[in-house]
C-alpha cells in the first residue's frame, strides 16, 4: 500500500497566513482542532474567490511548486491566477505536502457562506479560521460518502461531549 | 404572447438552497449511531481540556511519530 506524502501542516497554515490569504480550515484538520483524535494526511481549506485573495494565494504557494496531486509528471500545469479563476477546487501536492484548495464545498458553499460558521483560533502558532463543528458534520453528511460514517460518529460524539462540557463549564472549549 | 421564462437558479443559488435544507448536525441517523457507540470518549474529553493550539501541537507530534514508524518499517523491509 502506498502511503501519502508527509505533510508539514504547521508550514502549510503558516504559508497561507503569511501570505495574508483568506481561508477556512475544514476537513480532518478542522475536526482535530475541535478535539477529535485521529490521523489525516492533507490540509483542506475553503478559500475566498476574491480576485485579491486569489493573487495572494498564487503568490504565497508559488515557491512551493504546487502541482496537481496524482497527475502524471510534466503536465503543463501552472497554478497561476488564470488557472485559479478558471477552476474551482484543486487537490495539490506542494513542497510542504498535500493541500486541497476548495472554492465551494457541498454542505458549506463558498467562503462567504462558510465565514459566519467559522471561528478564528490560535493554532499552528498563528491566528487562523476553522469551520464550526456543526458545519463540519453537515458537510460530511452532505458528501454522503460511506467512508465518512465512522468520522461522523466521532464528530457527533464530540458534539455531545462538548455540550456536556458547556453545561458544566461556562467556558467555551473552542 | 409567450409566458415569461422562469428564472433559472445559478449553481451558487442551488447550493444555497441545498444548504438550507441540510439536516442539522445532531440529527438522529441510525447508521452513525452504530459508529458513535464505539467511540472512545475519554480521548475526546481529554482533548476538550486543551486549547486549539495545544491540539495542533499534539497532532503535529502524533503525525511525526507515524512518519518515523513508517520510515523504520520501510528500512526494515529493505534490509
Amino acid at each position: 500500500m502506498t502511503m501519502p506524502a508527509q505533510t508539514d501542516f504547521a508550514k502549510a497554515v503558516n504559508v497561507l497566513h503569511g501570505g495574508r490569504v483568506d481561508f477556512i480550515i475544514i476537513g480532518g484538520v478542522a475536526a482535530i482542532l475541535h478535539g477529535l483524535g485521529f490521523t489525516t494526511y492533507d490540509l483542506d481549506v475553503v478559500y475566498s474567490r476574491d480576485r485579491t485573495n486569489i493573487r495572494r494565494l498564487v503568490k504565497s504557494l508559488e515557491p512551493y511548486h504546487p502541482y496537481l496531486r496524482g497527475a502524471p509528471p510534466a503536465l503543463p500545469f501552472v497554478l497561476d491566477e488564470a488557472t485559479m479563476r478558471n477552476g474551482l477546487n484543486f487537490t495539490l501536492t506542494t513542497a510542504f505536502g498535500d493541500l486541497d484548495l476548495l472554492g465551494e464545498v457541498t454542505g458549506a458553499g463558498a467562503y462567504p457562506d462558510l465565514l459566519p460558521h467559522s471561528k478564528e483560533v490560535l493554532a499552528f502558532g498563528v491566528r487562523c479560521r476553522r469551520a464550526n463543528l456543526d458545519r463540519l458534520i453537515q458537510m460530511k453528511r452532505a458528501a454522503g460518502r460511506p467512508k465518512d460514517l465512522e468520522v461522523m460518529g466521532q464528530m457527533e460524539a464530540l458534539l455531545e461531549e462538548r455540550r456536556k462540557w458547556q453545561h458544566t463549564s461556562p467556558e467555551d472549549p473552542q | 404572447m409567450s409566458e415569461p421564462r422562469p428564472e433559472i437558479p445559478t449553481p451558487a443559488e442551488d447550493l444555497n438552497d441545498a444548504k438550507d435544507s441540510l439536516a442539522p448536525a445532531g440529527v438522529f441517523d441510525p447508521v452513525v449511531e452504530v459508529y458513535k457507540k464505539d467511540v472512545d470518549r475519554t480521548i475526546l474529553r481529554e482533548n476538550l481540556k486543551l486549547s486549539p493550539q495545544e491540539r495542533s501541537e499534539k497532532f503535529v507530534s502524533f503525525m511525526k511519530s507515524i512518519w518515523q514508524l513508517r520510515e523504520i518499517a520501510e528500512r526494515e523491509q529493505r534490509e
